[in-house]
């Protein structure tokens, strides 16, 4: 019955028609004339067109034939009115497609369970302090505490460790370039306890876990990407940080736990040292526990907390927690986005039911340019269920076309979500599938009904008579007509209202973060990050030599002000937190500890960011040198907050402080400066106060390097950088990376570190050549050509051999010139030439596309922030327009990747920005 | 609107499948039948018969055939199929049963 449709309809015509033709043949016989008879017959059987639709209706697949039919006078209908189709089709499908892109990412985030054995009975569990305000306070645990809870709890039935803060630089074997990987560390129980198992070879068992262990586990994308999935790896060696690590084993590919970022993974215990397995104040492990199934957790988590309320008190003198907290394995892994994703998601609803009502009040305008034909089609037989059934099928026309272009739509929202929101856990797994398809066809069916059931069921179901004759007057809308729509209109403005607040409240604290005082210079100041290797600079006396020739030649630049170093910028929240004593004041009450964030800067910061210096004084490059000597001078600088707190009404200058983490000697106050980022800060650990020691390089942390760049000033600061280490104590051409790659000849600009990419498809590499040459081809071409490089960059670094970038950037290093950008050189079409650029847009969109590529880090290494302060605008703006001669001269200048300068660096980054 | 108001709902189905027992025929044919047989009371109307002779084809109870009528032009004969021949059995004890019912009480009164 499906098919031949139109066959059956015409044998039913036939055999109708037959019925007739007997009837009149009946009628002639009982002696009619032939007219007569005719008619006759035509009156006593009625209307053929009802019988025929009567005969219809009782076919199977009836409906079918309806749906089609409704759908061919919808196309219609709508084809006379393309300007009102296209703009609801646009409508439907912006609300539908942002719908859409978030729902797939807070499926991917919020929703999916994690792969791994029975989820829900997995929790990650935190220390707190007693007098934590905020719910959010979750503090990392100390190996200590946790082989303590671990040992003395019962109501979980496994407690294990990992942390993931290492770095390493994976060498190249064969003509693999070095690349730094970020690792992650679990103690032998993690990968049983979440139930995850190697898919070749094995995972660590308790002998490897173990203070350097050299047994290493690799994610499926390093596998795939690095080792191009070839199972012998397992059971070979590689080199970490030029020590040489047995592949034990490879994970699933669905293990992206925490993120994707984590690369590899080694035993907790390789990356603890010993000291340090059973202290209780250094806290940087994470605790992740299965629920015991016939225990609650609340039960479980008080046996916990008894015995971090009994390590608290045993170790009173120390930065211990005073309980636990815990919180669920998808809680923990979507902490910072859950909010903004709620919200979003609010917002996209809000867009979505605004566009129903637009489109619904558009449909009821159209209905009353339609009433006629809607009445004449009554007066002809029409049932009001088939002329809604109709109206409702153009408004499923219109959402279901806004729906598909919509779902595209989202494929490249999705995309650029997972991407820009880089701290997103598991974005990149985000991706469109049946679940999404079907959430995208049930909005549909919402929008269908929201936009198209009301305008329908209002057009239909008036008398035929009164509509013909209103219609025939042509007067505007019906005054219910003119209600309906007034209340339409009421309703999406007040939803619009609504939204409307909403993204003005997020606008005025986002302003109000833009201008809150930072108590520094942040206006013209670049900053950047970068590390020396450790193998070449592995005496302070070198670091600090380093840094000096750095400070000097920066400070020669034109158009720079001053130049300081520093651990970290103010305003980047808890980077360090120490407990602390001050000698002269009595002691504190047991249980009650002095706390504190600690940075490290040189002479030259406070002048650098223009804090303030309100007593004593600042380093000098004396105390800097000290440093080296651990039995001379140990000086401080604090915040006005810290004296406010702990020197109120007395002199702190001359007064000490101890730090028991670190050493027994004490430290020296010497001066006092203006609180810096105190806002942004306070927020990260309420009750802190700043203090800063002099930068002493082996003291450096390592630094993550985000960068943004402006103008020729960052390439003249990469440059610096890159040239003070030229003249460094090594002089010979080599590799940067380890002792392990001597044997393997690389060309010099060929680079040294790279940069695993979030994503494993998204492989990026970089290079102190690249670096430069990065930059020596941002300071000509147009700034709006950031995506395009990035894009080309990317293609570069995907498909294009290692062998040949090395060749061009070989052969630009021999003649002498600089690299006008890898990407440029193996992929061919030349950017166009350039002026200058320095505006903000610029850095937004180069922050976004090129300089991700160019960040690389690089482990067991000092590094050190470098921050200085350009002149005032006028001066910055008219170095900017100098940039050209600048240029020029910096193009003479020789090659200098292939000497041993940093291994890597940052490229420079504006400080407002990094707030 | 030639609606069966004066036949029982369902019987439609019963008089035609009583009528093609006898053997096939079309549609005029069983209206005509079905008029005669019933001394001309029951009338049914094309509006009524076409769609019952299509939804008992689609149920299988009968089945049609494209033939050449006595005038010599092809119609539609329908005849009984063995599924048609049990239901008619089944719906002629249900009517024999409702019909004696209402006779007992009618005559009573």
């Amino acid at each position: 019955m499906l098919v031949r449709r139109r066959g059956f309809g015409e044998r039913l015509d036939d055999e109708l028609q037959f019925h007739l033709e007997q009837q009149i043949a009946e009628n002639e016989a009982n002696g009619m004339d032939p007219d007569e008879a005719r008619y006759a017959a035509l009156r006593a059987f009625g209307n053929p067109v009802a019988w025929r639709d009567e005969v219809r209706a009782t076919w199977s697949w009836n409906w079918l034939e309806l749906c089609w039919r409704d759908i061919r006078y919808g196309v219609r209908t709508l084809g006379r009115t393309p300007a009102f189709f296209v703009i609801a089709v646009v409508v439907m499908a912006l609300c539908i497609g942002a719908s859409t892109a978030l729902f797939t990412v807070v499926r991917s985030v919020l929703l999916t369970p994690l792969p791994f054995r029975e989820p829900d009975r997995l929790v990650m569990i935190y220390e707190r302090y007693r007098t934590d305000q905020s719910p959010d306070d979750y503090h990392v645990a100390s190996p200590g505490d946790f082989y303590d809870w671990r040992e003395q709890t019962h109501g979980f039935e496994d407690m294990a460790a990992w942390e993931a803060w290492s770095r390493y630089n994976l060498s190249g074997e064969r003509a693999d370039l070095p690349e730094v990987v970020h690792a992650g560390a679990g103690s032998a129980n993690f990968f049983p306890l979440l139930g995850v198992q190697a898919v070749l070879g094995r995972t660590f068992t308790e002998a490897d876990d173990h203070w350097g262990a050299d047994t290493v586990v690799l994610t499926w994308s390093l596998f795939e990407r690095r080792f191009h999935a070839d199972p012998s790896i397992v059971g070979r060696q590689i080199h970490l940080d030029a020590r040489p690590y047995t592949v034990i084993g490879v994970l699933p590919r669905s293990f992206t736990y925490p993120d994707a970022n984590v690369q590899l993974w080694v035993p907790y215990q390789a990356v603890t040292p010993p000291p340090y397995l059973h202290h209780h104040a250094y806290r940087q492990t994470r605790v992740v526990a299965r629920l015991r199934p016939d225990v609650s957790l609340t039960t479980a988590l008080s046996q916990v907390n008894l015995v971090q309320e009994q390590l608290h008190r045993q170790n009173a003198d120390q930065n211990v927690g005073t309980g636990v907290t815990s919180r669920t394995l998808n809680d923990d892994l979507a902490r910072d986005v859950k909010k903004p994703l709620t919200l979003l998601l609010g917002a996209v609803t809000c867009l979505l039911l605004i566009g129903c009502l637009n489109v619904a009040n558009l449909l009821v305008a159209c209905g009353t340019a339609r009433q006629k034909e809607v009445a004449i089609r009554g007066a002809l037989g029409a049932r009001r269920l088939a002329l809604i059934r109709e109206q409702l099928t153009e408004s499923l026309l219109i959402c279901g076309v806004g729906g598909a272009t919509g779902v595209l739509l989202s494929l490249a929202a999705t995309k650029w979500l997972a991407s820009a929101w880089t701290n997103l856990p598991s974005a990149t797994a985000a991706h469109v599938d049946g679940a999404v398809l079907a959430f995208a066809c049930g909005l549909v069916g919402i929008a269908t009904l929201l936009a198209g059931l009301l305008p329908a069921i209002l057009s239909t179901g008036h008398a035929a008579l009164p509509m013909l004759q209103a219609s025939s007057r042509a007067v505007g809308g019906s005054p219910s007509r003119t209600a309906v729509r007034k209340g339409l209109l009421t309703v999406e403005i007040g939803v619009t209202v609504v939204l409307l607040i909403a993204a003005g409240l997020l606008l005025k604290n986002f302003l109000r973060l833009r201008t809150t005082a930072l108590g520094c210079a942040t206006d013209n100041v670049l900053t950047m990050t970068y590390t020396l290797p450790t193998q070449t600079y592995d005496t302070p006396e070198k670091v600090t030599a380093f840094h000096e020739r750095l400070l000097d030649r920066v400070a020669a630049m034109p158009g720079v002000r001053a130049v300081g170093l520093g651990e970290t910028v103010p305003g980047t929240g808890e980077v360090e937190h120490d407990i602390f004593t001050i000698p002269e004041h009595p002691p504190q009450r047991a249980g009650d500890l002095l706390d504190a964030l600690i940075r490290r800067a040189d002479p030259g910061y406070f002048d650098a960011l223009q804090i303030p210096l309100l007593n004593g004084r600042v380093f000098t490059r004396q105390d800097v040198s000290d440093r080296a000597h651990p039995r001379r001078g140990q000086q401080v600088i604090v915040n006005h907050e810290f004296v406010r707190r702990h020197f109120a009404g007395e002199e702190a200058i001359g007064k000490h402080v101890a730090i028991p983490l670190w050493s027994d000697a004490q430290y020296e106050i010497v001066g006092v400066v203006g609180d810096a980022g105190a806002a942004a800060d306070r927020g990260a650990r309420s009750g802190t106060a700043g203090l800063a020691g002099p930068d002493h390089a082996p003291h450096c942390r390592r630094l993550a390097g985000q960068s943004q760049l402006r103008g020729h000033h960052g390439a003249g600061l990469c440059r610096a950088v890159v040239g003070a280490g030229r003249r460094g104590p090594v002089r010979r051409p080599c590799l940067p990376d380890d002792a392990a790659n001597q044997g393997a000849r690389y060309p010099p600009g060929a680079g040294s570190a790279a940069r695993a990419g979030a994503s494993p498809d998204a492989v990026r590499w970089s290079a102190p050549g690249a670096v430069r040459a990065g930059l020596g081809h941002r300071r000509e071409p147009r700034s709006h050509l950031g995506h395009p490089i990035h894009a080309l960059w990317n293609h570069a670094a995907r498909s294009d051999g290692v062998r040949r970038r090395r060749h061009h950037a070989d052969r630009r290093s021999d003649t002498g010139l600089p690299h006008p950008g890898l990407a440029r050189l193996t992929t061919g079409p030349p950017a166009r030439a350039p002026r200058r650029i320095a505006r903000p847009v610029d850095h937004w969109i180069l922050s976004r596309s090129l300089l991700p590529v160019l960040t690389f880090q690089t482990s067991n290494s000092y590094c050190a922030n470098l921050s200085f302060v350009n002149g005032s605008s006028s001066r910055m703006r008219s170095n900017a327009s100098r940039g050209s001669s600048s240029g020029t001269r910096n193009k003479k200048a020789p090659p200098t990747c292939g000497s041993k300068g940093p291994e890597a660096i940052s490229s420079p980054r504006f400080f407002k920005s990094s707030r | 609107m030639g609606k069966p108001s004066d036949l029982v709902q369902g019987t439609l189905d019963l008089l035609i499948m009583k009528t093609l027992s006898l053997g096939p025929k079309h549609g005029w044919a069983i209206a005509k039948r079905i008029q005669q047989v019933s001394e001309e009371v029951l009338q049914v109307q094309q509006g009524s018969l076409y769609p019952a002779l299509h939804r008992l084809e689609q149920q299988g109870w009968i089945t049609a055939k494209w033939a050449e009528s006595d005038t010599g032009r092809q119609a539609k004969f329908y005849s009984l199929t063995a599924a048609g021949r049990k239901q008619l059995q089944t719906e002629l004890a249900a009517w024999n049963r409702l019909s004696g019912a209402i006779n007992l009480v009618v005559r009573e009164v």
